[in-house]
Parts: structure tokens; C-alpha cells; sequence
């Protein structure tokens, strides 16, 4: 029987845009430019980490990383479309490139984190295995488990690739809080029970800067991922 | 006069093991794997030490089924318009060769209405739409023919084309004859030269 999960079912946790490029000596000079140009795209700018081969800044559209071979924007995608989060991605990836000069990219990939949570790690290693992607009898190996609680699939040629992974994910939030801010701040333990689907789609064969337009690509990933996850979740397994 | 330094309330993931290839995250918390020291072949096939090998346009912007894609149909549309051109390029009929360059033409007002494209591509389509109609219906020459397709064949390979590139390219079309102005800047621009000249 196919699974009765969808993509749908998931909710946004993390999405990731990622540019690698040959090592850009420009950052040495260069991040602060980065940051000021971008202060007139997003909101509130803080920098979190800044070395000389590693900068992390954050705003309210998300998590920004240069270092000296690859940049990132992570989103949480909490009410914004693909379009949104492509529009952010352009404005960082615009000016990283102009800022560090890079013409052509190595690897552009998108990497999209969802999860489906659920009463208990039962329920959640059974909704893995009611799935039935992996054709191995449900039997104890390893001694371990009956059923493997974390399915990974990768597909690629000489241009592009792609994988997916199912876990079904225990997930634990533990904030320990100094004794002089216990009676302010209420101490943090919670577990929580999910399936995280977590998809990486990239290209293998470099792309020219010239050829990559970040707001349709980005967007047409999108709906290719929703398409693939769904035919893997709605029976791809058998 | 600083402060006396606080506690200051950090959450840190820690660093997951990284897959063999994948796009960095900072939001995924994994479960432990045992560290191995050899992480993968020393022998680059990927990545920025590897040999570049530049990515197929149609694979970098697939054509999904049931879903529409601007840069898709731009790109189908400019590879039906080279093919025009080919097929002019290999008539040996001057009618029927300027019947294929006239499909081109016809085909340019479309094309510009995905200049969101990149910079560099309305300016290109723009450029062609005026030398096509600056030739007031004159066969094209077998260079501008070759020209006119090179450069539609670059904007397909290269679709978010810069600014600074489209201009050099419009410039090989100026090179091979074909005015790319419209004729009443031409007018304007030789007019203020002359002006300039006196």
C-alpha cells in the first residue's frame, strides 16, 4: 500500500542556497563591502562571526556565511514563497560575486529541510517503514533495530545530482540557563519526534555565472523537488 | 568604562558529519557517525580542483512537465531560432534562406518579452529587432547570417548574459554591417557627432 504522506505533510524546517566557487583571495579585502552593499537589501544586519577566511552575519530574511570557497543563504522559509527566498538569494549571491569577482561557480546547490512530527519515535519509525523505499525484510540487523531509521538516496551524472533522506529523527532542545537567569528564563528540555526529510539538489559540472539566473532557477528546483518527493513518497519505493 | 562581562545565552549546533557532496547547512543536527579520516578519494573529480567541465544549459534549467518556466521557453525559443539560422546558413535558394531569416524576425518580439531573462539579454533582442528592421527587407549578407547566429547562440548558452557582455557582442554585430540603433536615435546621435564636428 503506497504511503499516505506528502509533501504537504512536511513543514518548511531550513532551506539553503550555496554557491562554491575556486578560492576567492578577495575575501581578505572585500566582506565588508559585501555586508554594507547588502544593509540596503535586508533588515537588521548583525554580524555573528567574523575571521579572515570566515564571516557569518544574520537578518530577519536569514542566515548569511562567505568563506574563501563557497557562500551561503539559509532561510526558514516561515511564510515566504520560493520566489521570496529566491529574490534574497540573488541580492547576496549578486554581491558576493561582484564584490569577490567570480565568474563561474563550482558546485550551486539547494538544500531544503522539512519535517513531520509526530506523538512518539514509534509512530515516527513506523510512518519511515510504512513507506517501504528500502526492499529489506523487516528483520533485526545489527542488532539494532527491525527496521533502518534513516533512508538515503543519491542520484547523479557529469551534471547534476541529487539526494534524499528520510530519518525518522529524535530531536532533543536542552537549554541549559546560567543560575543568575533561572528565575527569568524557563529552562528548556523538550523532545520532539519526526520524520525529516531532507533533500540536497546540486549541480555537478561547474556554471558559469553567466548562465545561472538565480530567480528562475531556484523556483524551478523548487517544484521539481515537490514533484520527485511526492513520486518517492506516493509509491517511487516499489 | 566597559561593563562587567555577563553570561551571554549561546545555542550551538554542533557541526554535523558532512556526506561526501553536500550543500552546507547549518540547521541539521545529525545523529553520531563514527569519524573516518579518509573522507573521500584523493583524486578530484569535483569540486573547485576539479576539471571544469561547464554545465549543459538545458540540464541546468530542465524543462519539468506540468510546470511553466520563463527561462525555459526563452531558451526553447532561441534554440528554434538558431536552428532557422542554420538552416538559412545551408540553403542554397536565396528565397528560401531569407524566408528562414524572416521567421527570426518574427520571433524577436517574443523573445524580447523575456528580457527579464538577464541584463544583457533584452539588449541583445532589442539590438537584432533594430538591425533587422534598419535593413529595410535586404537579404543578409552569408557574414551577417553567421554573426547574427553566434551571438544567439552565445545568449542561449549564456542566458543571464551581463550587461558589459551583451555589449561587446552587440558591437560584432555593428562590426559586420548590420545598424543596431533605432533609426531615429541614429539620426540624433549623428546629428549631435556633426554638431560635436563643427
Amino acid at each position: 500500500m503506497p504511503s499516505s504522506l506528502t509533501f504537504d505533510d512536511f513543514k518548511p524546517f531550513s532551506v539553503t542556497c550555496e554557491l562554491r566557487y575556486k578560492n576567492a583571495f578577495l575575501i581578505y579585502d572585500r566582506t565588508g563591502n559585501v555586508i554594507e552593499e547588502l544593509r540596503e537589501s535586508f533588515t537588521d544586519i548583525n554580524v555573528s562571526t567574523a575571521g579572515p577566511q570566515q564571516t557569518a552575519f544574520a537578518s530577519e530574511e536569514g542566515t548569511f556565511n562567505i568563506e574563501i570557497g563557497t557562500c551561503r543563504f539559509t532561510s526558514d522559509m516561515a511564510d515566504k514563497s520560493a520566489e521570496t527566498f529566491a529574490e534574497h538569494c540573488k541580492a547576496f549571491f549578486d554581491a558576493v560575486a561582484d564584490q569577490l569577482r567570480i565568474s563561474v561557480f563550482t558546485r550551486i546547490g539547494i538544500r531544503y529541510i522539512l519535517r513531520k512530527e509526530f506523538k512518539t519515535e514509534d509512530e515516527s519509525k513506523a510512518a519511515l517503514a510504512s513507506m517501504m523505499l528500502v526492499n529489506l525484510k523487516p528483520t533485526k540487523r545489527f542488532n539494532s533495530s527491525d527496521s533502518p531509521t534513516e533512508v538515503l538516496f543519491r542520484w547523479e551524472d557529469s551534471q547534476t545530482g541529487a539526494f534524499v533522506r528520510l530519518k525518522a529523527d529524535t530531536v532533543e532542545i536542552k537549554l541549559s540557563v546560567p543560575p543568575e537567569l533561572q528565575k527569568d528564563v524557563p529552562k528548556v528540555d523538550k523532545k520532539i519526534y519526526a520524520l525529516t526529510l531532507d533533500i540536497d539538489y546540486y549541480t555537478v559540472a561547474s556554471v558559469e555565472r553567466e548562465q545561472w539566473n538565480c530567480e528562475e532557477w531556484l523556483p524551478q528546483k523548487f517544484r521539481v523537488i515537490r514533484k520527485e518527493v511526492d513520486g518517492i513518497l506516493q509509491g517511487g519505493g516499489r | 568604562m566597559s561593563d562587567t562581562g555577563i553570561n551571554v545565552l549561546r545555542i550551538r549546533l554542533n557541526d554535523p558529519p558532512q556526506l561526501r557532496d553536500e550543500t552546507t547547512t547549518p540547521t541539521v543536527s545529525r545523529g553520531e557517525s563514527t569519524q573516518s579520516p579518509v573522507r573521500e578519494i584523493a583524486l578530484d573529480t569535483r569540486g573547485p580542483h576539479a576539471f571544469a567541465r561547464v554545465i549543459d544549459i538545458d540540464r541546468l534549467y530542465e524543462a519539468v512537465p506540468g510546470t511553466s518556466s520563463q527561462i525555459v521557453r526563452a531558451l526553447e525559443l532561441l534554440k528554434q531560432v538558431s536552428d532557422f539560422l542554420v538552416e538559412a546558413q545551408k540553403s542554397d535558394n536565396a528565397m528560401d534562406a531569407d524566408r528562414f531569416v524572416q521567421r527570426v524576425q518574427l520571433a524577436l518580439p517574443r523573445l524580447f518579452a523575456y528580457r527579464s531573462t538577464g541584463d544583457g539579454f533584452g539588449v541583445i533582442i532589442n539590438s537584432l529587432h533594430f538591425a533587422f528592421s534598419n535593413l529595410h527587407g535586404t537579404p543578409l549578407t552569408p557574414d551577417q547570417l553567421n554573426v547574427i547566429w553566434r551571438v544567439l547562440r552565445e545568449l542561449r548558452a549564456r542566458p543571464a548574459m551581463s550587461l558589459e557582455q551583451a555589449i561587446q557582442r552587440v558591437e560584432e554585430l555593428e562590426e559586420c554591417g548590420l545598424e543596431v540603433d533605432p533609426p531615429n536615435i541614429g539620426d540624433v546621435l549623428e546629428g549631435a557627432e556633426s554638431a560635436q564636428d563643427e
